[in-house]
């Protein structure tokens, strides 16, 4: 047990230091600045006192970012591994595959959040500048959330990349997530316009797809109305660790199988 | 068993229609060096995959200190160092070692003390602080036999080592793999360096087309003909066997 | 550190064009190109976006909720910010005779707020980013200045802001009855009154109205409002005269229209 947990400490530290030299983070910030010190400073019609597009905007890009930083590293997990033949000395070590699978996913979590608390931070301190109040049920409630996402996010990736190629994998999820999110919840509308075939699939596909949008708790925390009951809490919570596990299973499944 | 530290009997293994390896029976004793040898496609790397437990064989059975080598207890013992293989570019060669340290499952104390001590082994205390992606394709085999080193295996598996070294980090390579089967290691590695497989081999196991036409001694195949490996070996591989 | 050093310069950069952008507007790419820099880059595409903006400030309206109705141009309408929760309430009542679905069911609690929160007095200025957003994408989206010009005056009781986007928005608009009919209820506010400005904005209507070969729907609310308040302002001045004259023009537009009869009542109240 100690032996497994040491393993999966070394996994996760490597993804963490991968996160930190990648610069992803560094170019987000940036990136982040030069799009939000502008924005604080607007005075629509020379109005000042609107705070919450502020927050809206600085909330979008969080998640597009954490997006962005799960794709990626949940992507190039394992390709990266195969890519440079890290893979063969690393299974040659006493380490099983599942335990690799659990232990680089952990890692690539672990990197995920860490980003996501340094933007959540950041989002955190600006409100409170302002004289926000922003320590709440409803922010720790949406960092949980998020974070969750985060999580399926990387474990869709992962599996993804033992589907497909990298860049298909990468990019259909890119496709795929965002329109969940935005749309996610108006599936069953539009497969009341169609029918047959279609119909079929577009149910279908809104039981089966990831339901990003759960996670989603920005309207809360901009217009403050407070956190979701514990029994909504609970049932997305639920959704998120069940999904990200199927996700994880396949991607053990198609690891396993996969010729080395 | 015990003597043995890995036992192929009877392994093939096949990839569609293509038989990689075909009905091999191999062995390698304690503290035996053995040359792997043979020409590209002949089924080497199918074997060293399947004797560190990355694939397994579709018939025979490999045995690894007397287990199944794709139970992961049972690789604890080994060291495998890859062909090729481009350690992660972002990280130095000490944060390297301490990664595959926590893998193997080693206390820090242990890594730290390895660490140095094989980072002067393979001439690389200087350039250790220093990120893998600056390094040459030679530091970067230096960095993984360091790495194959780490958990101070009973047995070495190294798939050609002497690539992308230079004369002088070829020679202090040798003298290393000498020093460890002086320490009673056991050592199995393919290669193309006939000269260096010569130099450090008891045995030497060549295959041709996924099967071993020839496993004995090194002095038993050059007294056949009284030349050089080099010549012997193209002699074996046109003949397919030995007489 | 070195690493860090292209994202600085990106940084700095940003930060330049911004200056820049700021110091010598007239300089710009986007000025020399003939529109603002969204125009330039969004083309035809800014109708929509400058729709989904106004339709953003609605939901920002309902606290967040996208109500997927026009309750703010209701409340526009009829000048009466009154919610009809009912409304919702039967929304949700319909969801729930339903079959149930699980999904749906996540998405109505996590996305719907348990009361309703409406945003009114200063608050409301949370919306002006989404109007500032929707006329700068499209300058001549009537519906964004004027539901802007009613936020402010209405629900921030900000006179002053609503007289600036209300001269912005006939400034830009000078051919739209309903810009120069909000201008002229602009000036008739307290804080910012100007009888002579506000009726010269009313007339300015109906010359609109009547250089038109033919009204628009959307045209009547303006016209027949500026038509009443001018009535108004002449009815405090017993101006019998300028009373005639609004009813003769009030017939040719339209003889049955409620305001018409209202001139009419105040005219014979004269005699």
């Amino acid at each position: 047990m100690k032996g497994s947990m040491r393993r999966i400490g070394a996994l996760v530290k490597l993804s963490l230091l991968e996160l930190w030299r990648r610069n992803d983070m560094f170019a987000l910030l940036v990136l982040s600045l030069v799009l939000l010190v502008p924005l604080s400073l607007a005075r629509p019609f020379g109005a000042s006192g609107a705070t919450r597009y502020f927050d809206e905007v600085a909330l979008l890009l969080v998640w597009g970012y954490s997006l962005f930083i799960a794709l990626g590293i949940g992507g190039r997990l394992f390709t990266s591994e195969f890519a440079n033949r890290t893979v063969y000395p690393l299974l040659a070590k006493p380490v099983s595959r599942g335990e690799l699978l659990v232990g680089k996913y952990l890692g690539a979590v672990t990197a995920s959040w860490s980003a996501l608390a340094f933007f959540y931070a950041l989002w955190a301190g600006a409100s409170l500048l302002r004289g926000g109040e922003c320590l709440t049920v409803c922010f720790f409630q949406a960092f949980i959330l998020h974070a969750l996402f985060a999580a399926l996010a990387v474990a869709a990736a992962v599996e993804g990349s033992f589907l497909l190629t990298p860049s298909a994998s990468t990019t259909l999820l890119a496709i795929l997530f965002p329109s969940m999110f935005f749309f996610g919840r108006h599936l069953p509308d539009y497969a009341e316009n169609v029918s047959g075939v279609l119909r079929w699939l577009v149910n279908a596909f809104y039981w089966i797809a990831p339901h990003v949008e759960f996670f989603d708790m920005r309207q809360r925390l901009v217009h403050g109305w407070g956190g979701v009951e514990a029994g909504v809490f609970l049932a997305v919570v639920g959704y998120g660790v069940v999904y990200s596990a199927v996700l994880l299973f396949l991607a053990h499944f198609l690891f396993k199988r996969k010729r080395l | 068993m015990e003597d043995k530290v890995f036992e192929l009997d009877g392994v093939s293994r096949s990839f569609g229609s293509l038989k990689a390896v075909d009905n091999l029976t191999l062995s390698l004793g304690k503290g035996e060096v053995t040359g792997f040898l043979g020409t590209n496609g002949a089924g080497k790397t199918t074997t060293i995959k399947m004797l560190i437990g990355l694939i397994r064989p579709t018939s025979g059975t490999v045995r690894l200190f007397g287990g199944d080598p794709t139970v992961s207890a049972t690789r604890a013992r080994i060291g495998y160092m890859p062909e090729i293989a481009y350690y992660y570019p972002y990280l130095n060669v000490r944060e390297l070692l301490s990664f595959y340290g926590g893998v193997c499952g080693m206390d820090k104390q242990t890594v730290k003390a390895r660490t140095d001590e094989l980072l002067e082994e393979v001439e690389l205390v200087e350039a250790a602080k220093r990120p893998l992606k600056t390094y040459s394709k030679g530091m970067l085999q230096r960095a993984g036999i360091a790495q194959a080193l780490l958990n101070d295996p009973d047995l070495l598996i190294l798939d050609e080592p002497f690539t992308g070294l230079d004369p002088l980090a070829r020679i202090h390579f040798r003298n290393l793999l000498k020093k460890l089967r002086d320490q009673g290691k056991s050592i199995f590695f393919s290669s193309h360096e006939l000269g260096e497989t010569e130099l450090l081999c008891d045995n030497v196991a060549i295959m041709k087309k996924g099967r071993c036409i020839y496993h004995g001694p090194v002095d038993r195949l050059a007294g056949d003909g009284g030349g050089n490996l080099e010549r012997l070996f193209l002699d074996v591989l046109e003949k397919g066997g030995v007489a | 550190m070195k690493r860090l050093i292209p994202y600085g310069a990106l940084a700095v950069l940003g930060v330049l064009v911004w200056v820049l952008s700021q110091v010598a507007p007239a300089q710009m790419p986007q000025a020399i190109a003939g529109g603002d820099m969204l125009s330039v880059l969004l083309g035809d595409a800014k109708k929509d976006i400058s729709g989904a903006m106004v339709h953003e400030a609605d939901s920002y309206f309902h606290g967040g909720v996208d109500m997927d109705c026009h309750h703010l141009h209701d409340h526009h309408d009829h000048e009466h910010a009154h919610h009809d929760h009912e409304h919702h309430a039967e929304e949700d009542h319909d969801n729930e005779t339903e079959s149930f679905d699980p999904w749906r069911w996540i998405n109505a609690h996590v996305r719907a707020p348990e009361i309703d929160r409406h945003l009114d007095g200063g608050k409301a200025v949370e919306m002006m980013p989404w109007f500032w957003v929707a006329v700068k994408s499209d300058p001549h989206n009537i519906d964004a200045w004027s539901t802007a010009w009613y936020s402010a005056s209405h629900l921030m009781k900000d006179e002053a802001l609503a007289l600036r986007i209300a001269t912005e928005g006939q400034r830009l608009n000078p051919e739209s009855l309903e810009m120069a009919c909000v201008l002229g209820r602009a000036y008739r506010a307290e804080a910012t009154r100007d009888q002579a400005k506000s009726e010269a904005m009313f007339h300015k209507v109906l010359e609109l109205a009547e250089d038109k070969k033919e009204l628009e729907e959307s045209d009547e609310l303006p016209l027949f409002s500026a038509l009443g308040y001018l009535a108004d302002s002449a009815r405090h001045r017993n101006d019998t005269q300028k009373l005639t004259v609004l009813l003769n023009a009030a017939r040719r537009f339209a003889p049955n229209h409620p305001t018409t009869h209202a001139i009419e009542r105040m005219l014979e109240a004269r005699r």
